[in-house]
């Protein structure tokens, strides 16, 4: 009975689910189409994002090649308000990211003029100070002076004091000593972190880690020494509202602008 | 009975080379101490040094020719603890020196955002800055100034990161091949 049925489909009817199947077959295509793009998205979200661990596999065979499909991966377009832009311009003036005019304008000012500016509370003349002396080596005043520029709101020359702190890998010293400077310099950078600026403690934080596992093999910190670095950040945080303190300067502002977090709370 | 005969001899010859040698260390241990210190000359010793340090009858008690090897490696020792010192200041240097680059870039970076506000979202631009980062995005197509921002920001971040390395790399080389090598 069923067999005589099938038998008696006109051509239309024939047609129609032949047009049915193809429909179908055309709708799983497209959707595992969309799956993929879905994917390479994220990938590379995820290359944009990670920007370290790609230049770390770069330079595992260095070669000078270029992104071949670059109009395909430009980053996707995020809505931001001119409050936005304008807190982000703010912030990054207060926080160090001047231009090199900015900052050669203050190279020129002699010492002592840079001193005094610095006890009326410039913290560029700090920052520039701090330079001077870490040029010639004297690291105990460039990391004075640094502290004195981030007590006055600089965030940037907190990922100065970390690299001054960050053992070179050619130095001989013992593994507990090396280990020891390195949680100073991620106390350092957890301290930019609480003072709102992710992108300083992202970008030379992961600098110093891909320089320690690149010499020394992985650097992992168990529950207690993240407790110890947190606990350490948390002291600096004290004396660095203190240094400030002592120039009349109320409580840090430790916002972090919209992109600033768009840009770098993903990254760890 | 030739046997014990033999035996004591050994014995004797072993106790006078042991004293021997036992006096030597300790006399190592008195010159290596700071107070002894003063009477050798912290340079590289040329020639002349070594044959004036052949006609001393004693220094410091070692033979002047002891002595003067043992100048002359004191010597080298702080070269390259001086070598090693000035290589690590210059490193410092350079990397305070890149992360205030890094602060210029981005505040290159930061102008196309401001771009993008004033423009009102509609500006373009064909040139992004790479920062010499190897792997940068250097579009070539237009792209709007908030992408241009992110892109300026992700390669300004890349730069920073890949010269760090590179300095990091040179310096223990230098480390290595020049000092070491003193």
């Amino acid at each position: 009975m069923h067999n005589r049925t099938v038998k008696q489909l006109s051509g239309a009817q024939i047609l129609a689910r032949i047009i049915c199947l193809g429909v179908v077959v055309l709708s799983i295509y497209k959707l595992i189409d969309s799956r993929d793009k879905v994917v390479s998205a994220a990938q590379h979200s995820v290359i944009g994002s990670n920007v370290h661990e790609a230049t770390s596999d770069h330079l595992e065979n260095v070669s000078l090649e270029q992104p071949s499909s670059i109009s395909e991966e430009q980053p996707a377009e995020t809505k931001i308000t001119d409050y936005d832009v304008q807190s982000l311009k703010t912030w990054n003036e207060q926080s160090g990211y001047i231009s090199q005019q900015d900052q050669s304008v203050y190279e020129g000012y002699s010492e002592s003029v840079l001193e005094s500016m610095v006890k009326a509370g410039d913290s560029r003349a700090a920052a520039a100070l701090g330079y001077l002396h870490a040029k010639v080596g004297d690291f105990s005043k460039a990391k004075f002076y640094y502290w004195q520029a981030a007590a006055l709101g600089e965030t940037t020359s907190l990922g100065k004091l970390a690299l001054l702190v960050e053992p070179a890998s050619f130095t001989e010293m013992k593994i507990e000593e090396r280990r020891g400077q390195i949680k100073e310099v991620m106390a350092l950078l957890k301290l930019a972190e609480l003072r709102g600026d992710l992108r300083i403690s992202r970008v030379v934080g992961n600098g110093v880690k891909l320089k320690y596992e690149k010499n020394f093999g992985p650097l992992t910190f168990d529950e207690a020494e993240t407790q110890q670095i947190n606990t350490r950040a948390s002291v600096l945080y004290s004396d660095l509202q203190q240094t400030r303190d002592g120039y009349g300067l109320g409580e840090f502002n430790n916002e972090t602008p919209a992109i600033i977090k768009r840009d770098y709370s993903s990254q760890k | 009975m030739e046997k014990i005969i033999g035996r004591f001899v050994l014995a004797v010859a072993l106790w006078f080379s042991s004293s021997a040698f036992a006096g030597e260390l300790e006399y190592t241990y008195t010159y290596g101490t700071p107070s002894a210190a003063p009477t050798v000359d912290y340079t590289m010793p040329s020639g002349s040094d070594v044959a004036n340090a052949n006609n001393y009858t004693s220094y410091g008690g070692m033979s002047p020719r002891a002595a003067a090897e043992r100048a002359a490696g004191e010597a080298r020792g702080r070269k390259i603890g001086e070598c090693k010192a000035k290589n690590d200041l210059a490193l410092k240097d350079t990397k305070l020196l890149q992360l205030k680059e890094y602060e210029n870039n981005t505040s290159t970076c930061n102008n196309y955002n401001i771009l993008a506000a004033t423009s009102g979202g509609v500006g373009y631009i064909t040139a992004v800055p790479t920062f010499g980062f190897t792997a940068a995005v250097a579009s070539s197509a237009a792209v709007t100034f908030i992408a241009a921002a992110q892109i300026c920001q992700s390669n300004a971040d890349g730069a920073y990161a890949e010269k760090d390395i590179i300095t990091e790399y040179t310096f223990k080389n230098f480390d290595q091949q020049v000092c070491d090598k003193i």
